[in-house]
């Protein structure tokens, strides 16, 4: 009874997948689509900035408030400073992704001790002398 | 009492538990990923502020940006830009090295939890218990992963006190006394010592985070070993060697 009940508990823990580890990979590909975002986005100003600097020095310099010139330099300006972050984010959490399942997997070492040691006991008992 | 109940006995009452150090990392991996978390976040709120007062500063020609005097909403907003990009980097990285660390907590915490798991099994087959040696490997890694931690807290130290002198410097007209400063004068030597420090500063966070990347490495190879030990020590058990 005893071992009935051991083992049926164990095959139970060993098919369940943990609702963490399917949080994991949510929060993983959560954390490369921001990483792919900022990519895309640095392309993109690489462009503003193409646009900016066909423009020569002494008209970016005497550039007045409400010109395009202006509010392409304000944009080159103020959107890296966010954008910076951007994938920093995204690789905490792809780590955080990460370490949420090693904490799955030290459940599971529990789970392969618990097995291995029913079974080894059972197959020694087994075993002809 | 049966085999199966000595199993079941060894599972439930093992004779190891984890090390000091083990346990330790158990209570504080969860700790570190969110504070370093959090950490990633701010530097993002942070960021996009500073990109809004970035896009209105900006929104100013060069002419009138130039020509604002110490203590106006133009030169406060300048400081307030030039100020924070000193330390943010620093911010950032640090949270990262956190959740990193964290990860390395992890990676002990399983160490932890093999060394009870092949006790158990060596209780319940009622053999002597034998445990490994904690390999060279396993001893270097938590040095490397204060080290590495050290070094960020250390950056971002740094990045403070190199984000005082930048607000102190920026706090002046640029045309009136910031351009015109002579050789030898106070603003072009803080403007020396923040340039400087921008470029040793900047290895302090790579170096800080490669540690701890690497006691990662260590971390996992610690994990590698104990495996290897452990099926060597079954395979002993099962020829009958003691």
């Amino acid at each position: 009874m005893v071992t009935e009940l051991s083992i049926e508990r164990l095959e139970a823990e060993a098919n369940r997948t943990s609702p963490l580890s399917i949080l994991a990979a949510f929060i993983i590909v959560a954390g490369i689509a921001l990483v792919i975002v900022t990519a895309i986005s640095w392309v993109l100003l690489a462009d503003k900035a193409l646009d900016l600097y066909s423009y020569d020095l002494a008209v970016r310099d005497t550039a007045q408030a409400g010109d395009q010139v202006l509010d392409t330099q304000a944009t080159l300006e103020s959107y890296p400073r966010w954008l910076a972050s951007l994938p920093f984010l995204g690789i905490a959490l792809i780590l955080v992704g990460i370490g949420i399942l090693l904490r799955t997997f030290v459940r599971r070492v529990r789970l392969r001790m618990a097995v291995t040691a029913i079974a080894l006991s059972y197959l020694r008992d087994q075993r002809p002398d | 009492m049966t085999i199966l109940e000595s199993a079941a006995d060894a599972i439930a009452r093992p004779a190891v538990g984890f090390t000091r150090p083990q346990a330790l990392a158990m209570r504080l991996w969860a700790p570190f990923m969110i504070m370093g978390f959090i950490i990633v976040v701010s530097s993002f709120v942070i960021g996009i502020i500073n990109g809004m007062v970035a896009a209105d500063y900006f929104e100013f020609s060069r002419v009138e940006r130039e020509a604002a005097v110490a203590g106006s909403d133009l030169v406060e907003k300048k400081v307030f830009i030039e100020s924070v990009s000193a330390w943010l980097p620093e911010f950032r990285f640090l949270g990262i090295g956190l959740i990193l660390a964290g990860i390395t907590l992890l990676f002990t915490t399983i160490l932890g939890a093999l060394r009870i798991s092949g006790a158990t099994v060596q209780q319940s087959l009622g053999v002597t218990i034998v445990l490994p040696r904690a390999p060279i490997i396993a001893r270097v890694f938590p040095i490397l992963l204060i080290t590495g931690l050290a070094l960020l807290l250390a950056a971002l130290a740094l990045g403070i006190v190199q984000a005082l002198m930048t607000a102190s410097y920026w706090d002046h007209s640029i045309a009136l006394e910031l351009n015109p400063a002579p050789r030898g004068s106070d603003l072009l030597s803080d403007l020396g010592t923040i340039e400087a420090m921008d470029r040793w500063l900047e290895p302090f966070k790579f170096v800080g985070t490669a540690l701890i990347l690497s006691a990662i490495g260590l971390s996992a190879a610690s994990t590698v070993w104990v495996l290897r030990f452990q099926s060597r020590r079954l395979l002993d058990i099962l020829s009958g060697r003691p």
